[in-house]
């Protein structure tokens, strides 16, 4: 039997933000397919216990295409429609600083995953969002931010990869604004997420405090539909 | 004419796709640099004219951007002809034409980023030594103007406009890691409908903006910006 309920598709969702997003959304009565990378991760498992019925797990790899064309006919014998699909999937590179020697052997990996990831996915999920809030949202960073970059000893790698996430962005707002399709890029803040392999407990924002605010910001409707822009978890604007 | 100045011009693409490297290149060697130029392999005939054009001051390599080897192979031989170089310029061209068919759009703007993005760095990474001994000590890029995020220029390829957009960041960051060693940094954007694009980079990648008109508070030179071929500044 088909879902009626509103719908949302998240990637990554198997532990940190989007793991917050998927709770998130499905207090608020959303029936989420939750696209996960791993196996099993406790609190995921947790989550499902929860939600049993409004919780779907699919299995996904944003960085192959085989993979986004599988959890899409997943998702597509459950539901006739997504709501929103939020492209939170990422990871983090370390390479290393200039003077001392870069190591790029990451960096493709990243920008399969970090800048690809979101476009495969959109262009994949495109016929699943045809009716309904037809609206796209990608986790970015500020570390994405040209104007307002502060390292100067990267990751490089990561920050390109949110830039080119940024621009791929622009790009699919420009073809799909006129077709009815709303856009959200968010800063989730400095996390203490698990993205380095251990639980960052040096940052300064929890991932479930950031994902509340990212949902606020997902599923509010904006007065100026047709500016683009990164919103962090403050609400505070960054430029690009 | 006497040599003056040393110069790396690399990631030139073919002319045919917009790129503006072997103009870029001319004009260089039309004022009496020695120029070396790193060009993709698709922009063989292109360069070719500019070299034969250059005489003994141009040197060129088909270089693939993607591999560090190759890039390091290249300023090897350039080590063995000059102690230093002055200037550093990167152009942000399409390596090869962009598929037609959708399946292929990814693939292409993954190599774009290798190419363009990752290519640059690479670039600069390797240089460096040989632009320490410079006297310029100056990083430039040649980049697509639809590649600003915030402008919202409508035109070009998804590719090589993620892969030019990361490259300015990646520009910021090296602002920030090398200015304070005195490096200097310039980013033109080629405008579409803006003329005369190798005479203007030229000019300004060689201007020194410390003491610009409206700058009287700081150096100019301190600010990571982009600007066209007409002097206007554009946003990120």
């Amino acid at each position: 039997m088909k879902l009626t309920a509103r719908r949302a598709f998240v990637t990554g969702a198997d532990r940190g933000l989007g793991l917050g997003f998927a709770r998130s959304l499905l207090k608020r009565g959303f029936t989420v397919y939750a696209g996960t990378y791993m196996d099993h991760w406790h609190e995921f498992e947790l989550l499902k216990e929860e939600f049993p019925s409004g919780l779907v797990p699919v299995s996904l790899d944003v960085s192959s295409m085989d993979s986004v064309r599988a959890a899409f006919q997943t998702t597509a014998d459950h539901t006739d429609s997504i709501d929103l699909l939020i492209n939170n999937a990422g990871i983090l590179t370390d390479d290393g600083d200039i003077r001392q020697g870069l190591d790029l052997s990451k960096a493709a990996a990243a920008f399969g995953v970090n800048s690809l990831g979101p476009m495969r996915m959109v262009q994949t999920f495109l016929p699943l969002m045809q009716s309904g809030m037809k609206r796209l949202c990608f986790v970015s960073s500020e570390a994405g931010s040209i104007s307002v970059c502060m390292r100067d000893r990267g990751p490089f790698t990561y920050c390109m990869s949110k830039t080119a996430l940024n621009m791929a962005v622009r790009m699919t707002a420009d073809a799909l604004m006129p077709r009815g399709f709303t856009f959200r890029l968010y800063h989730p803040g400095w996390l203490k997420t698990w993205m380095e392999g251990e639980k960052n407990l040096r940052a300064t924002v929890e991932a479930e405090d950031s994902a509340e605010a990212g949902i606020d910001y997902f599923l509010k409707d904006l007065d100026v539909e047709a500016r683009l822009e990164v919103v962090d978890n403050q609400g505070v604007v960054w430029p690009f | 004419m006497a040599i003056l100045k040393s110069a790396y011009i690399g990631g030139i693409g073919p002319q045919a796709l917009g790129g503006h490297g072997p103009g870029l290149v001319r004009r260089f060697l039309a004022e009496g640099w020695q120029v070396f130029a790193g060009y993709h392999p698709e922009a063989a005939r292109d360069i070719k004219g500019a070299v034969s054009a250059g005489k003994d001051a141009c040197t060129a390599f088909s270089i693939d951007h993607a591999d560090t080897g190759a890039i390091r192979s290249a300023a090897a031989e350039i080590a063995n002809t000059v102690s230093a170089l002055d200037l550093f310029v990167y152009c942000c061209d399409a390596p090869y034409p962009e598929p037609l068919e959708d399946e292929g759009l990814w693939q292409y703007a993954a190599t774009c980023y290798d190419h363009i993005a990752l290519g640059a760095l690479r670039s600069v990474e390797t240089f460096l030594p040989l632009l320490d001994a410079g006297s310029l000590k100056r990083l430039c890029w040649l980049s697509p103007g639809n590649a600003s995020i915030q402008s919202g220029l409508k035109g070009g390829g998804f590719g090589q406009n993620m892969a030019a957009a990361a490259v300015h960041n990646a520009g910021a960051i090296l602002f920030n890691r090398l200015r304070p060693e005195g490096y200097t940094f310039r980013v033109l954007f080629d405008v579409p409908g803006c003329p005369a694009v190798s005479d203007a980079a030229y000019g300004y990648f060689l201007r020194d903006r410390s003491f610009e008109a409206g700058n009287r508070l700081h150096s100019d030179e301190d600010r990571f910006t982009a600007k066209d071929t007409l002097g206007r500044e554009h946003p990120w």
